[in-house]
């Protein structure tokens, strides 16, 4: 692939991001406009309402204006990133998801670090002890893993280990730092199970795989060392397809991160996800859903570049 | 309606007792004159933005009312000392001069203009506590505020008791309009404490007040964290993390953190089963009253996991006695047809309607009582009517109820919240021929020309007695036409970490809170 | 080619799938819960809907096994009965799904052209909508639907099953056995569906059990979050999510749920895997 397969494979891939952008956008707007009640029943929920108050706010944000005209203002305040103020909070959207995008990123990247370290390494000690006991317990333990939802998990983490054992704190971040981790372990403990679980799954069968090819066969019939062995012939070799899967999987813990936050009171980008779509508050929506969206397209494009860089023989095929 | 709208009372009992209780009461160690609090989310305190600033605790630290409701009964002075009515439709409140900003500037009676000139603004959230025949609100000189009506508004007082329409500083608010109570920014109140900082996502800090005019304050820093999970909350305090909460669901937060709650004796927020009577079956008597006969309140409650008094009358009895002693508004309501749990009786009276061998209804509801509504479906079918219970998003349901379509919803069972404490005022919005109207919340759309009488009168009266007998003639009306059932009240809860107590809370009929770490004690 | 397709397939390992008395045990559990399904309101000792409000929120007795919830209902016959929910929706969803990625990926793997880019463009697109964010948007504007959920799911699944079918048409096409047929003037639609989707089908099964076991998954995590089946029904999710408060006063209430949650899904993912690696080395070999 030279550079003008790059440029064309990546701006393709933009360009369905923009697509995507618009089918979002649109269809999140209009799902909000057709469903009974708007914002204004929101806002004034059970009080006694006069014509002038409600008429006010119809104007306030724009309700007295025909659907397509209230999408078009939209659009064209979101393409000078201006993508208003939560009706909710009064804040303006981008300043609250930027309060809560590194809590959730964090979250992420912490379980993904968990997944990593516990699937890979797992599944390569299962497949090196294949069908003793050791191996058997894994396999055992990954297929309820895998099944586990992470709510599910977080309800039993949260009653086991914050208030029998009050090892963790209950809820929240914390203040910054080691305290954040520190608040954020029970939580991307529940939320990597499953996909701990998966990469075990995959590294197990892979490193198996590997292990009857013929060159490492050899390579321990010469004597090397266990580790030595794992690390220039099986690894480099059974690692390329969990690259394939670690992509996915990171856009799963982003999105998988909205029930482990309303597990555990944290305030990320889901709990504003859920919150701002019960409580119609289109303009944090709007913003959560394209942000979301993004990241996962992203993280997608990035996994296929590096998959692309370190298996040449896909390059040739591509080409 | 109104877990979403909690209108908190603002009624201080004998708080000035309880201040100088707390300032000679000192000597407690630096440590632990910090206060941990539990909430949900505030993201602003601008009222008229949102009610989650004074409906979380947090907003009645910093702002303070004109007056407020007295254990005794009656209004008290606060930010103002007195107040006259030079004549029928005009009053004129004096403002203590003592008073102090968080900042060191005196209160003056322009603040207190520009405040409540910006809630009653059109598009406010708190607009409606402003009756429309308020004509003008005035500085007649720096400490004396006077109010101009077109009629009689004798709950005048019970209005601005109100949390809600707590009193800023103007010079801080007109320097700030856009960002006026939000994080970064703030209010400037005249109450014990000041906001430092505010986080919309996790919390919020608190210091005292040093030029609170109410003197030295129990807790030097006020800690709020915010929950979006009552759970995590209780959760949080069983393990120590805060010390005090007001939980929604009682019962659960109870036993996760394993504490005792201190419970108000009434509320004025309601649950109740509406019918609209412009549809079948609703619209036969004898169907309404075997309902009435067939739901049994004390069940309701305790399926409900609220702390709640069952109720009889369609204006909470404890609110009567603002106008009356028990035995007053006892004698008021007599002959009040009433409706004990009773089959037969509810039998009987189906018996007697259209529909002697049951019918199928639909009954809204939204979350926020859909287990008391799943109560009411299982006590309904024991009378033969089969109800399908439709839960709707709050918006859904108060866009329905208020919408022209007065036939949108045929029964619900609904919360209820009180505009107030005013036994008049506090359900009005619901009562009456001209809320049964496109924008309007008598979602029973009953209403009789005494009833519309009763409901004028009872707002332009300021004889206490005299109101007692329009409320009771109006509760009465309800009864027996029985277009709604009342089920109960929700009372207010605390839940405290051992070692805290709150003995005023609950003794008062009304719960009040207002600056309510003011009387929160630390055991010995 | 084999070799090369292999590696680029985002097929499951091998070896992994449990055999033996394993396997035979999945099937009964999964019998027993599908029987649990179908008969549960006959099995259920108690009516799972009569409430008992003097007697709420009770913990364990003979007369209660898992004890009540907090209108007095019997837990453990809400969980016998909410297999049916349990079941039913991932059951319509795997059903759904396979039929349209099916018929997708049959017509866009064999006739290949615009058409294979037209539903290959779809696929992208639905591949990169997070299932989850779409779930929450939906039940928050309409409001909790249980069946709202399962449709969307249905549409959100489908391209999963469209793009691993229309690999393996592509792998088939290229047959002998295909080729023939075309010589001896056997119709398009009779080779697609007479001769190649036999080849294809241990697949599609095999997906739609871990479509199955994540559709379950979903829902239950839409109930948990309150947006999806109606307060008061029978549903694992919702169980759990209303029982979690009450987690101190009867913990069973919340286990059993959760429980059943895990053990359904786990059983189909086996079965899954286990069909995926038995049947397609079957159905390969020939």
């Amino acid at each position: 692939m030279d550079w003008k397969d790059w440029a064309t494979f990546v701006s393709k891939r933009l360009a369905a991001l923009v697509v995507l952008f618009v089918v979002l956008s649109f269809v999140t707007f209009a799902l909000m406009y057709v469903s009974p009640g708007t914002v204004v029943d929101v806002l004034l929920a059970g009080r006694p309402r006069s014509a002038a108050t409600v008429h006010a706010l119809n104007v306030e944000y724009h309700l007295d204006k025909p659907f397509m005209v209230q999408y078009w203002m939209w659009v064209r305040d979101a393409l000078r990133f201006n993508f208003g103020s939560s009706i909710q909070t009064t804040l303006p959207v981008t300043d609250e998801i930027k309060a809560r995008l590194p809590t959730s990123l964090l979250l992420g990247v912490y379980a993904y670090v968990l997944t990593m370290v516990s699937g890979i390494g797992l599944g390569v000690l299962a497949a090196f002890r294949n069908k003793r006991a050791v191996d058997r317990v894994v396999v055992a333990g990954t297929v309820v893993g895998l099944s586990m939802p992470s709510f599910v998990a977080g309800v039993f983490l949260l009653f086991v280990f914050a208030v029998q054992l009050p090892w963790f704190p209950a809820f929240g971040k914390g203040d910054g730092g080691l305290d954040t981790l520190w608040h954020l372990t029970l939580p991307a403990v529940a939320l990597a199970m499953t996909s701990a679980a998966y990469v075990l799954k995959h590294t197990r069968a892979a490193v198996l795989g590997v292990l009857q090819q013929d060159y490492v066969v050899f390579a321990r019939a010469r004597g090397l060392s266990n580790g030595r062995v794992i690390r220039v012939y099986v690894l480099r070799n059974a690692l390329i397809p969990i690259l394939t899967i670690s992509g996915v999987l990171f856009s799963y813990l982003i999105v998988g991160g909205v029930l482990v936050e309303m597990t555990f009171s944290i305030q990320g980008i889901g709990q504003l996800l859920v919150q701002s779509a019960t409580a119609k508050d289109l303009p944090m929506l709007q913003g959560v859903v394209l942000l979301v969206s993004a990241v996962i397209i992203l993280v997608n494009l990035l996994t296929d570049v590096v998959y692309l860089i370190a298996d040449p023989r896909l390059r040739l095929k591509h080409g | 309606m109104s877990t979403r709208g909690k209108y908190r009372l603002a009624s201080l009992a004998a708080a000035a007792l309880v201040l100088s209780a707390c300032s000679s009461g000192g000597g407690t160690k630096a440590s632990s004159d910090v206060l941990q609090v539990g909430s949900s989310a505030v993201a602003t305190l601008d009222y008229s933005k949102s009610n989650y600033g004074y409906a979380n605790s947090l907003g009645n630290l910093v702002l303070e009312p004109l007056v407020v409701t007295k254990q005794a009964g009656g209004f008290g002075p606060w930010l103002a000392k007195s107040w006259t009515q030079p004549n029928p439709t005009t009053y004129v409140y004096k403002l203590r001069t003592d008073v102090k900003f968080s900042d060191g500037q005196p209160l003056t009676a322009a603040d207190v203009v520009q405040s409540l000139d910006y809630y009653k603004a059109d598009g406010s959230l708190v607009a409606f506590n402003f009756p429309s025949t308020l004509k003008s609100i005035q500085a007649l000189d720096s400490s004396t505020v006077e109010f101009k009506f077109s009629e009689p508004y004798p709950a005048w007082n019970s209005t601005l008791s109100g949390a809600a329409l707590g009193i800023f500083e103007k010079k801080f608010f007109e320097a700030h309009k856009s960002t006026f109570g939000q994080p970064g920014t703030g209010v400037i109140g005249t109450g014990p404490w000041q906001v430092d900082s505010l986080d919309a996502t996790t919390g919020a800090a608190l210091s005292a007040n040093k030029y609170y005019w109410g003197g030295k304050v129990p807790y030097s820093k006020i800690n709020f964290s915010f929950f979006s999970n009552e759970t995590n909350e209780a959760v949080a305090l069983r393990t120590g993390e805060i010390d005090v909460a007001f939980p929604q669901d009682p019962r659960a937060f109870a036993s996760t953190a394993k504490t005792k709650l201190t419970t108000a004796k009434t509320g004025i927020d309601k649950v109740e089963f509406w019918m609209n009577t412009l549809v079948a079956p609703w619209n036969d008597i004898h169907v309404r009253r075997a309902v009435a006969y067939a739901l049994d309140r004390n069940a309701l409650v305790n399926a409900s996991g609220v702390v709640g008094s069952p109720l009889d009358t369609v204006i909470p009895r404890p609110l009567l006695l603002q106008l009356g002693t028990t035995e007053q508004v006892n004698t008021a309501l007599d002959g009040l047809r009433e409706y004990p749990p009773d089959l037969t009786k509810a039998k009987a009276e189906m018996a007697q309607s259209a529909y002697p061998h049951g019918t199928t209804v639909t009954l809204a509801t939204v979350k926020a009582v859909s287990t008391t509504s799943q109560a009411v479906v299982a006590e309904l079918s024991a009378i033969g009517i089969t109800a399908k219970l439709e839960t709707q998003t709050d918006e859904a349901n108060n866009a329905e109820l208020t919408s022209g379509n007065r036939e949108a919803i045929h029964s619900q069972v609904v919360p209820v919240g009180g505009s107030g404490i005013d036994p008049g005022l506090a359900y009005d919005y619901m009562f009456g021929s001209a809320n049964a109207k496109a924008g309007g919340w008598n979602g029973t759309n009953w209403s009789t020309p005494e009833v519309d009488k009763l409901r004028a009168e009872g707002l332009r009266e300021s004889d206490p007695a005299k109101r007692l007998a329009i409320y009771a003639q109006l509760i009465k009306q309800y009864a027996d036409a029985e277009p709604l059932v009342p089920l109960y009240t929700k009372n207010q809860t605390v839940a405290l970490r051992p070692g805290y107590t709150w003995p005023d809370f609950g003794a008062d009929s009304l719960f009040n809170e207002g600056p309510w770490p003011l009387w929160l004690k630390r055991g010995q | 080619m084999a070799r090369q397709t292999e590696i680029v397939s985002t097929r499951k390992p091998r070896r992994y799938a449990p055999r033996g008395l394993a396997i035979g045990f999945c099937f009964v559990v999964a019998g027993g819960i599908l029987f649990l399904a179908i008969f549960g309101p006959l099995l259920a000792p108690q009516d799972p809907n009569a409430q008992h409000l003097q007697d709420v929120l009770a913990g364990p007795s003979s007369q209660h096994w898992l004890g009540t919830d907090s209108l007095g209902r019997d837990v453990f016959s809400r969980t016998i009965v909410g297999a049916q929910l349990g079941v039913l929706g991932p059951l319509v969803i795997a059903v759904g799904s396979f039929a349209i990625g099916n018929l997708l990926g049959l017509w866009a793997g064999y006739r290949r052209g615009w058409v294979d880019s037209l539903v290959m463009r779809w696929v992208d697109l639905m591949w990169s909508v997070p299932t989850l964010l779409v779930l929450v948007v939906a039940a928050g504007a309409v409001g909790a639907s249980y069946w709202l959920a399962v449709g969307l799911l249905v549409i959100l699944s489908a391209p999963f099953d469209t793009r691993i079918i229309r690999g393996v048409v592509m792998e088939q096409v290229p047959r002998p056995y295909v080729e023939a047929a075309r010589t001896v003037g056997v119709s398009g639609r009779r080779i697609v569906f007479l001769h190649i989707w036999p080849n294809v089908a241990p697949v599609a099964i095999a997906n739609s059990f871990l479509v199955f076991a994540s559709s379950l998954v979903a829902l239950a995590g839409l109930s948990f979050l309150g947006l999806g089946a109606p307060p008061g029904t029978p549903d694992w999710g919702l169980m759990l999510s209303e029982s979690q408060a009450m987690l101190f006063v009867n913990p069973v209430a919340t286990l059993a749920p959760a429980l059943m949650i895990v053990v359904t899904a786990t059983v189909a993912n086996l079965i899954g895997d286990w069909f995926d690696e038995y049947l397609t080395s079957r159905m390969g070999a020939t």
